[in-house]
């Protein structure tokens, strides 16, 4: 052995586990979210979320208004899903009063909300092109997705913010020509919704980023309780739609999605066939809409309401979404409580990126669909410009509404 | 066992292996959602019983919600829990004291589906959940909140 | 190989689809959710609008002098609402007893100078009353 030359026979090795933070500003997040992924080399081995971004005290906030002021505050917790959101505190509050809405109204609320289930089904799935790197493909739903709005801007009043849901019924009725150009339009969307399902099974590149990724066991998705296409992708037929059959869901004809695999493909597919099965719900209710009446008379609506407690379920495009209100008479509701579906699905999910490489991070967290100014409900402002700031709520329970 | 109808009620919906663990049960009004309530104590027990009944993957835990009574001096805690079989929910209802508001955790009963619901319970309205190892301050409030101590969903705080 | 080739193919030569906004104008429907105020020929001034407006847009002021107001409306008051703060729910086109909101599509409300108001649109439904005030 010359000198300073050693021989080695035995190597000890160090596991080193790095941790990196994805956000809270991130491009591959649309909202203020911290993941913690520990990485080992390129596999994560442990994360966690931490939230508290974006929390805009909504639930205080409806303690000081009126019940008919909360429907318009509720209504904005979530600009994807705000039908669905007025809807559930609409209902929560008709089981307060005991009222029922007429049959018209009850099937104009089934076509708005289904409106808005096909709008955020394919805006998720662009979103999904857009994480892989896919902007053509992205550029192409989002022109598809125009004639959506339009729909919607012709029903309700409004592209994006549909104010409709009232306690009694809805607030517009339509009439012959506009339900020529709503079918007209959903007869021009379907066979594209089509074509971008053939897209997302053919495509080499998605099929190589998207099958296999986030494989989660379906015992592990009920007992964390993931919900909405999360957990229908794992096999388990729960949809609030099917089991509450609230409005006109127990006449509208319609089929719960479920699917084995249980990766972000099997999610991404239920959304699809959940947009084809939506589709066909419109129509259904397009061409079998009752007469009658479908908008109340706002100005006799009761002020005051009785005592007593009431929870509501709906079937929003992201899962199971809650209202708890309890009222003690009087005209402000004592306690209000929203539990939004991304509130489970984001931080009881992390669980699932343990095992894949830090590149899948961003597409399982998208398959999961996350909703993070849904989940939090509080305030933070100008994230755009890169500086925070906190607003006290005492500014926003003066009764301005973000 | 209080009540019988509360027995009568909880037989028909097939509940019925609830009987000797709860105080009460009637209906939430207007909605058939069956309300229990259970002492804190019984409450593993209870689970059990679910878990015996419908199986580890047979329901999870929908909603968690406090509410601050300040009246009657209590805190009260709901677990809405969904049962697939059945396809109903089952609300489980605690009350607790106001002022060192403490019941036991779901988490530490097996059933991680609750762990979003406590955290916020905890972080809004200062509910300490027994066995429940991630709760922590700054979950949803914002920072100045945290730093005086204050919980800014009770009644009593003016925001 | 990419799945959507034939679309691009087939749209490679064709003219965007986006719509060159202030050159050109969106098409909006006519009866979608954008400005509105008070047709003060049949506002009463009960305030109603005002006390159930969700982010209390709307401030009941008193009519200036020189306008002739209809006798229902024995206080003279009218509804200014702050368009910068409204959010276009319409509550007060359903709540109002007389029906006397007059709903527009119009949607281009950014503007440099705060506030702007209904108030000018609200009074230009009254008629003016030439050389001192009556009433």
């Amino acid at each position: 052995m010359a000198s300073g030359e050693v021989k080695a026979d035995k190597v000890v090795a160090f596991p080193m586990v790095l941790e990196v933070p994805i956000g809270p500003q991130h491009p591959a997040l649309h909202e203020p979210l911290m993941i913690k992924v520990y990485l080992d080399g390129e596999d994560v081995v442990g994360a966690e979320a931490n939230t508290g971004y974006n929390h805009r005290g909504i639930e205080k906030l409806c303690e000081k208004n009126t019940f008919y002021k909360d429907i318009f505050i509720c209504g904005r917790v979530c600009g994807i899903c705000n039908a669905v959101h007025a809807n559930c505190c609409v209902r929560a509050f008709e089981a307060l009063l005991g009222k029922e809405p007429p049959p018209r109204a009850k099937y104009l609320r089934v076509l708005a909300m289904e409106l808005e289930r096909i709008h955020s089904h394919i805006l998720i799935n662009a979103v999904m092109a857009e994480i892989l790197g896919y902007e053509t493909l992205f550029m192409y739903m989002m022109r598809d997705r125009e004639l959506v709005m339009k729909a919607k801007e012709i029903l309700t009043g409004c592209r994006v913010l549909a104010d409709y849901m009232m306690v009694g019924g809805v607030r517009r009725d339509i009439d012959e020509v506009k339900r020529d150009r709503i079918r007209k339009l959903l007869d021009k969307l379907e066979p594209r919704v089509k074509y971008y399902m053939k897209v997302f099974e053919e495509d080499t590149t998605i099929r190589k980023r998207l099958i296999d990724v986030g494989k989660l066991k379906p015992s592990d998705v009920i007992g964390h309780g993931l919900l909405g296409p999360v957990l229908r992708a794992a096999g388990f037929p729960i949809d609030s739609r099917d089991y509450d059959g609230y409005d006109a869901y127990r006449e509208v004809p319609f089929r719960v999605v479920t699917r084995k695999e249980s990766d972000s493909m099997a999610r991404m597919m239920v959304r699809w066939e959940e947009t084809l099965v939506s589709i066909e719900m419109c129509r259904y209710v397009l061409d079998h809409l009752p007469q009658g009446e479908a908008v109340p008379d706002e100005r006799r609506l009761p002020r005051r309401f009785p005592e007593g407690e009431a929870f509501a379920t709906v079937e929003a495009p992201r899962g199971e979404l809650t209202y708890y209100v309890l009222s003690k008479g009087g005209v402000m509701p004592y306690r209000l409580k929203i539990r939004t579906p991304s509130l489970n699905n984001i931080i009881n999910g992390v669980f699932g990126f343990i095992g894949y490489s830090l590149a899948d991070v961003p597409v399982i967290l998208v398959s999961y669909d996350p909703c993070i100014s849904c989940m939090e409900r509080a305030l933070v402002i100008d994230l755009k410009r890169g500086t925070r700031k906190y607003v006290p709520i005492k500014y926003l329970a003066q009764g301005v509404v973000k | 066992m209080g009540a019988s109808e509360g027995g009568e009620l909880l037989d028909k919906v097939g509940l019925g292996m609830l009987k000797g663990l709860v105080t009460k049960a009637y209906l939430m009004k207007a909605n058939d959602r069956v309300v229990v309530e259970v002492p804190n104590e019984n409450l593993g027990k209870v689970i059990e019983e679910l878990r015996r009944s419908f199986g580890k993957d047979g329901f999870y835990v929908s909603t968690v919600v406090g509410t601050d009574l300040i009246d009657q001096k209590l805190m009260r805690v709901d677990y809405f829990i969904y049962i697939a079989k059945l396809k109903r929910f089952l609300v489980l209802r605690l009350f607790t004291d106001r002022e060192n508001p403490k019941v036991t955790s779901l988490y530490s009963l097996g059933l991680e589906s609750a762990i979003p619901g406590e955290c916020e319970a905890h972080d809004l309205l200062g509910i300490k959940f027994e066995g429940n190892p991630f709760l922590k301050r700054p979950f949803f409030a914002p920072e100045e909140f945290v730093k005086q101590g204050i919980y800014p969903l009770r009644k009593d705080v003016k925001v | 190989m990419s799945a959507i080739l034939s679309e691009v193919l087939k749209w490679l030569f064709r003219k965007p689809v986006t719509i060159e906004y202030p050159k050109e104008e969106t098409e909006v429907e006519k009866d979608a959710r954008g400005m509105q105020y008070a047709d003060l020929s049949k506002c009463v001034g009960c305030s109603l609008c005002a006390i159930e407006c969700p982010p209390k847009a709307i401030t009941m002021s008193k009519i200036p002098e020189g306008y002739e107001v209809p006798k229902r409306n024995a206080r003279r008051l009218y509804p200014v609402i702050d368009y910068l703060k409204c959010i276009y729910c319409y509550r007060c086109v359903a709540v109002c007893p007389t029906k006397a909101y007059v709903t527009t599509s119009e949607y281009r409300l950014a503007t440099f100078k705060k506030p702007r108001t209904s108030s000018e649109l609200s009074l230009s439904t009254l008629k003016k009353v030439s050389g001192g005030g009556s009433g």
